[in-house]
């Protein structure tokens, strides 16, 4: 039943994943963002990980893809005009580069699933507990230094949009 | 049967019973809410359909089912369809995680009244929270209207503003109960101090109380911070160009969010079904604790008509400054009382 339902979001998640990159009005490739982190939520939680599913939610759906829609909607963006026409080369390289990263996912989930981890749902434990020893202990150090990384760029938005009406 | 196949079913009549009376309080508040604002006002509100007006929530329903469904030319059509069920959904699914009470037994079965039992029910809540912008965002955009593009603009402007106070007086509760879980924080308000007053985390956390109180009522878009629909400025905002059902499925939406946000704050801060005194055990014990815990949500539920009817609206720059400087910093002063008061977790 987990593995039927994973799957399942998971054809849908990509199915989303391609309409981001193939439709041209720019609310809808924003929705169907928002359509591949709902589906992610989904995986994450199948695969015992809740807090990580509903993190997902909040940050990403709930905050980050409405300020994105929010300003669609400010501009009035209504339809992206038709890209010029690509030089060969581009074309050719850029063909080159999705053959090799599909080679590296290909390659990768070989080697992924020969260590499958069984899907638990996590009812019992939100995994909260487990990932806040790991944060304050283990990796204590990067999530400091994360979170001032995110300080500063707070802080350089900040004067990059006051420099204008100083 | 098996022990899944029962399980199964236990949970479908859970969804079944819990929907219903959901949808039943919708239909009532509606009535309650303007045979409340004629009291308040000094008139008699809708009291024709039936006795004491209680048969106008079925008149309302057939009128929207049989009204003509209008799309609008300029309307971006499948979003437009789609927004009034975003509005709805999250709404409804508020319901799952909301624990009303204490375990009974039905013909031998144990049911916990509350449909999934989870250990991270406060950030569930939250991430619907986030997720219900989606409708009111875009119905604004797709109705190809300005009155409901400013009104969109403005809810989802107010709605991301408020998030913040309100999950900082979140996890000043989350942190005082150490767990995520609805039924663990109610639980840790049982008994009393000083064998009288209940405690409740409402007492310590009065301005967590009142800094997620206006919180939940700029996120429910209620009187004073209705600015989304102020109808002086911009007809009704968002819901503008939706007629029939679709307008019904905002309306429903709103109030079935009010309702879960009445039943949040009675689990947050005035400790679920737990009274500040000794009640017997058994069946009559948790039909007394659901009657505690409907009351004391029926008590916000009112509290919101009150507040409606009562106070002007803010203007829209009051509102957001009001977010930003006034309940975010006092939001943030609660937290810092809360982790100077309670105990660190672990140290028990």
């Amino acid at each position: 039943m987990a593995t039927a339902l994973f799957f399942a979001f998971a054809a849908l998640a990509l199915v989303f994943g391609i309409l981001v990159a193939a439709l041209r009005h720019p609310l809808y490739a924003a929705l169907s963002l928002v359509g591949v982190i709902g589906c992610l939520s989904v995986l994450f939680y199948l695969l015992g990980a809740p807090f990580l599913a509903m993190v997902q939610l909040i940050v990403y759906a709930g905050a980050t893809l409405v300020l994105i829609l929010f300003v669609i909607m400010l501009l009035g963006l209504r339809s992206e005009p038709r890209a010029p026409e690509a030089h060969p080369v581009q074309k050719g390289l850029g063909l080159l580069l999705c053959l090799n990263m599909l080679l590296f996912f290909l390659l990768g989930a070989g080697t992924l699933v020969r260590k499958t981890v069984p899907m638990t749902g996590g009812g019992a434990r939100s995994g909260v507990e487990d990932l806040g020893r790991l944060l304050f202990s283990r990796y204590l150090l990067p999530f400091e230094a994360v979170s001032l990384l995110l300080l500063a760029a707070a802080v350089g938005a900040f004067l990059l949009a006051r420099r204008e009406w100083k | 049967m098996s022990p899944l196949l029962l399980a199964l079913a236990v949970t479908l009549v859970k969804i079944a019973v819990v929907l219903g009376a959901v949808m039943t309080a919708v239909a009532m508040m509606a009535l309650i809410e303007r045979r409340f604002a004629g009291l308040i006002q000094d008139r008699p509100g809708p009291n024709r359909v039936g006795p004491f007006g209680l048969l106008q929530p079925v008149a309302d329903g057939l009128k929207f089912l049989f009204k003509e469904e209008v799309i609008p030319d300029e309307a971006d059509k499948w979003i437009y369809l789609l927004a009034p069920l975003l509005a709805f959904v999250p709404a409804m699914a508020f319901f799952a995680v909301i624990p009303m009470g204490t375990p009974f037994t039905v013909f031998g079965i144990v049911v916990e009244p509350l449909i999934a039992p989870s250990s991270f029910g406060v950030l569930y809540i939250l991430a619907l929270s986030g997720l219900s912008v989606y409708g009111v965002f875009l119905a604004g955009y797709a109705s190809g209207s300005k009155y409901p593009l400013l009104g969109g603009l403005r809810a989802t402007a107010q709605m991301v503003a408020y998030e913040i106070p309100m999950a900082m007086a979140l996890l000043a509760v989350v942190y005082a109960a150490r767990s995520l879980d609805f039924t663990v924080i109610a639980d840790a308000q049982a008994g009393t101090w000083f064998g009288v007053v209940p405690k409740w985390f409402v007492l310590p956390q009065i301005i967590g109380f009142f800094v997620f109180w206006v919180a939940i009522l700029a996120e429910c878009k209620r009187l004073p911070f209705d600015l989304p629909e102020a109808e002086a400025e911009l007809v009704v905002g968002f819901h503008t160009e939706y007629s029939a059902m679709k307008f019904a499925m905002f309306f429903m939406g709103e109030y079935a969010h009010m309702i879960a946000a009445s039943a949040i704050v009675t689990l947050l801060y005035f400790g679920g079904w737990h009274l500040p005194f000794a009640v017997p055990g058994g069946n009559l014990g948790a039909l007394i604790a659901f009657a505690a815990f409907a009351a004391k949500t029926a008590f916000f539920l009112w509290l919101f008509i009150w507040i409606r009817w009562t106070l002007p609206r803010y203007r829209y720059d009051q509102l957001i400054r009001l977010g930003w400087t006034v309940l975010t910093p006092l939001a943030f002063l609660n937290l810092l009382i809360t982790l100077f008061t309670c105990r660190a977790p672990g140290v028990n």
